[in-house]
């Protein structure tokens, strides 16, 4: 480029920079100043002194034990998983990758609720095993929070373990196996030595992600009193008496150790992990199992499966469909009375999944642009790519609850500017920053994969700029942007943390629906709308792995 | 078509890949850049064709200046009308063969005739039944053939090629050699060829201009550059040289393993031969230079071997 497309490339550079600035930094700037300024001078002493406050250390060091026990248990349950799925039989039941990543993708407040309707007091459990009699209760302890959070991450975990052991190629250790090591021996000195880097990593981000769900705390956690951070600082922005300046030094500290684990984490990725992708396809390679090793794995594999999905899926659906809650599961006892309501009598229920199809077509639609224009433009970006995308990718390291008082903080003050707050725009508004990393990412991913000499050809064979854009690059990367957008409409669909602090008055999205008619006794209205969003969701989850998934080229 | 590249320099974060560069191209021209890989001459091609932009320097396409780093000129390489043939073919993927061929066609608004032009080049490169298929569902040599459809489809004046080879196996890229130099030939065109193998650039180039870091070593007729290699860098990087001392060689087919009058006599040792078929290679001590020599019979390892050197034929630097 000459001089003059030079500075026209900077000042795209610029603006970009200048909108994500607003858009992603002013209001983590704006969550540190609320902390810390006050009646405009500097003073550090309300913080520090939110911080040190009793119950606000509690806070602390319960999330971060919850965090701890989290990390141990889902590893505890992932590393059986992962070999096996990776290194047995059960390797090539493909379909098992699907069914083991549902309490991944199933939302976690309803998952959590599924547990509470299992577990309670003359709940489901007690009515199939009565003569446990109260046994089940025990689960409202921290012990049970611990399980249900880590049930929910440990799919995650299970799938980094997975492909890092078929990173490993069976060649390595083939050839312990031949230079004489037994199978312990060799996972204690190949296999795990090889996987401590993926380790650390998988366990740092789920503590980050333990640390920043508000689902299962919300629900579960506050039933049994276990406050955490997300569920404190949601409280001190949404219920009188409302203290901003509590809820950002929460925040605050929230968002170093965040950020801590994540420097950690990208340190331990570039220093201990291994490049072990060979230039030679990797053959499917599987341990030979004795008969009576390969049938306890597929019993723990069921067990896995009857825990984490059938409990909170039977509970779901079995409460959606009881007529009276205290005749419970009995013949007679069943009704779709509770799905006809949500769309008839309930207008309220209809009208939720209206507002939440709404926004998260909106919002996955205009971060899908942003973001694809964003990846097309800095492409050639040299150190600009690296600001902008950090900018861009910030809102992914963030727990989302930060995220959205910041955003409030911010909007809040340049209201008279821009009356956005308050308003369903302001919603999408936040949405579309949140999930603006999952577009990135997606159509990142789908323009490395497309060389740049795809580009250059265009250019060479005569075609401009805009020529190249629409006829080669977009239609290559279409996959990507669509992925990306599909995977914001699923989230969107049914995300609590934003909508039950910023909905503008009266209304409701489905999440916050399900989670106040839960609240309020009509336990059965709230699980037939959580079973109606799950299906939803899971309907475009299976159109994203049929049709956009599959490469045609 | 003539290239000429007048002090052509160009640096990728302070590092110069290209230094001051003379390069001129001549009109109707089959010319080879060969080199070592990192010698800058995909750098070079890349430029020419618009796609990098050298750091200073002028560039003109016959008179017309299609870059000046003084002048503020850079024709953008849509503008340049030129072919280029990529090392990775780069056919797009969601496109049909027509589709791809017709794509420089489109792209301009040039769509007069279109279905016949596509279709003349496609059979030019004898791919006229494959209009209908997807980049995919062709062979290596196929994919390359579309390539090079797609470069010929409007008219440029010039091709070029930027390792187009590579990425085929040994027997399709023979056919493939004589293919492309069939083709330009016909078609009357400047082509710069670039290629790191020097069979390659001997058995299809007019002029070949060997590269090292960046500069020029030589350039020439392939005759020239084998038999009369300037440097001893060319002389090692083309062909096979066996060195009396760092300043002399000779190519091992002028010397001899039978006496000949004339020819002056060197004692070596054998000490490893290969089998290639229509004769052996030995690898000979020649008091601690190794040698290569070919020969119709197997020595054993260790035995003692005259090799006969004519005088004539050693090249001295």
């Amino acid at each position: 480029m000459n001089r003059t497309t030079d500075k026209k490339q900077t000042i795209v550079y610029f603006t970009i920079f200048v909108i994500l600035f607003a858009l992603v930094i002013l209001p983590i700037i704006a969550v540190f100043s609320e902390a810390v300024i006050v009646d405009g001078r500097f003073d550090f002493s309300n913080a520090l002194q939110t911080i040190i406050d009793k119950e606000n250390l509690t806070t602390i060091t319960n999330s971060l034990l919850l965090g701890v026990l989290v990390v141990i248990v889902s590893t505890i349950i992932s590393t059986p998983l992962a070999l096996l799925l990776a290194r047995t039989r059960y390797a090539r039941w493909k379909w098992l990758d699907v069914v083991l990543m549902i309490p991944f993708m199933t939302p976690p407040y309803i998952s959590s609720m599924g547990w509470i309707l299992f577990m309670q007091k003359r709940g489901l459990f007690q009515q199939l095993f009565p003569w446990t009699g109260s046994i089940s209760e025990s689960f409202f302890s921290l012990g049970g929070l611990v399980l249900v959070m880590s049930f929910h991450v440990s799919p995650f975990m299970t799938t980094m373990l997975k492909n890092a052991i078929l990173n490993i190629g069976m060649n390595l250790e083939e050839s312990a196996a031949v230079s004489g090591a037994g199978f312990l021996y060799r996972l204690r000195r190949v296999m795990l030595p090889l996987l401590t880097g993926n380790y650390a990593i998988a366990m740092l981000l789920v503590f980050v992600k333990t640390l920043s769900e508000y689902g299962t705390p919300s629900t579960l956690g506050n039933r049994i009193g276990f406050y955490v951070f997300t569920t404190d600082i949601h409280r001190y922005a949404s219920t009188a008496p409302i203290d901003f300046g509590k809820a950002s030094s929460l925040s605050g500290v929230l968002v170093v150790i965040c950020m801590i684990m994540w420097l950690a984490q990208s340190y331990t990725t570039s220093k201990h992990t291994y490049n072990l992708v060979g230039g030679k396809g990797k053959k499917e390679s599987l341990y030979n199992c004795r008969r009576a090793t390969e049938l306890i794995g597929g019993i723990y594999i069921f067990l896995i499966i009857a825990v984490t999905i059938g409990v909170p899926y039977f509970s779901v659906i079995a409460t959606s469909l009881i007529k009276l809650r205290g005749y419970g599961l009995a013949a007679g006892n069943f009704t779709f009375q509770h799905y006809v309501e949500l769309f008839t009598n309930n207008s309220k229920g209809w009208e939720a999944l209206v507002t939440s199809t709404f926004l998260a077509v909106v919002s996955a639609t205009i971060a899908s642009i942003m973001g694809t224009l964003i990846v097309v433009l800095i492409k050639k970006a040299g150190n600009w790519k690296k600001v902008i995308e950090g900018e861009a990718l910030l809102p992914e390291m963030l727990p989302n609850i930060v995220l959205v008082i910041g955003m409030m903080l911010f909007w809040n003050k340049i209201y008279k500017l821009l009356p956005l707050y308050n308003t369903l725009g302001f919603l999408v508004l936040v949405y579309v920053v949140m999930f603006l990393p999952y577009s990135i990412q997606y159509v990142s991913s789908a323009i490395m994969q497309t060389g740049d000499s795809l580009m250059e050809a265009g250019k060479v064979c005569g075609g401009n700029r805009s020529y190249v854009f629409l006829h080669v690059t977009l239609p290559l990367i279409m996959r990507g942007v669509m992925q990306g957008w599909m995977m914001i409409f699923i989230i969107v669909f049914r995300e609590l943390v934003a909508a039950s602090l910023i909905s503008p008055p009266n209304v409701q999205t489905v999440s916050t629906f399900i989670v106040r008619e839960f609240e309020q006794g009509s336990a059965s209205v709230a699980m037939a709308m959580a079973l109606i969003c799950v299906v939803i969701t899971t309907t475009l989850l299976i159109i994203l792995n049929n049709v956009i998934g599959k490469k045609k080229y | 078509m003539f290239i000429d590249m007048r002090n052509i320099s160009k640096s990728y974060d302070k590092v110069e890949v290209i230094k001051d560069l003379n390069l001129k191209i001549e009109d109707k021209e089959f010319t080879t850049l060969l080199g070592p890989s990192g010698c800058g001459k995909t750098t070079i091609l890349r430029m020419i064709a618009g796609l990098e932009t050298p750091t200073a320097g002028e560039i003109y396409f016959d008179d017309k200046c299609v870059f000046s780093d003084k002048e503020g000129i850079n024709v953008p390489p849509e503008k340049r009308n030129i072919g280029f043939v990529f090392q990775d073919f780069a056919l797009w993927p969601h496109l049909t063969v027509f589709e791809n061929v017709a794509f420089g066609l489109r792209a301009r608004r040039d769509t007069k005739n279109i279905e016949e032009r596509v279709i003349h080049a496609l059979k030019a490169v004898r791919l006229g039944e494959y209009r209908d298929r997807y980049p995919s569902q062709l062979s290596g040599g196929q994919q390359q053939r579309v390539g090079f459809a797609r470069a010929i489809v409007t008219r440029p004046d010039c091709i070029l090629f930027d390792e187009p080879l590579s990425a085929l196996d040994a027997i399709l890229r023979d056919e493939m050699r004589v293919e492309i130099k069939r083709l330009t030939a016909e078609l009357g065109v400047t082509a710069v060829f670039v290629t790191h193998d020097q069979m390659e650039a001997m058995s299809m180039s007019d002029r070949i201009v060997v590269l090292n870091k960046g500069a020029i070593e030589q350039q020439g007729k392939p005759e020239e550059i084998y038999q009369r290699p300037r440097t001893p860098f060319t002389a090692k990087f083309i062909g096979k040289s066996n060195w009396l001392d760092q300043n002399a060689m000779f190519r091992p087919e002028t010397a001899s393993l039978e006496k000949k009058d004339g020819y002056k006599v060197y004692r070596t040792v054998v000490d490893g031969v290969q089998f290639l078929g229509e004769n052996y290679q030995l690898y000979l001590d020649a008091g601690g230079k190794q040698w290569i020599m070919e020969s119709p019979c197997r020595y054993d390892i260790g035995s003692d071997v005259s090799v006969y050197i004519n005088e004539d034929q050693i090249v001295t630097f």
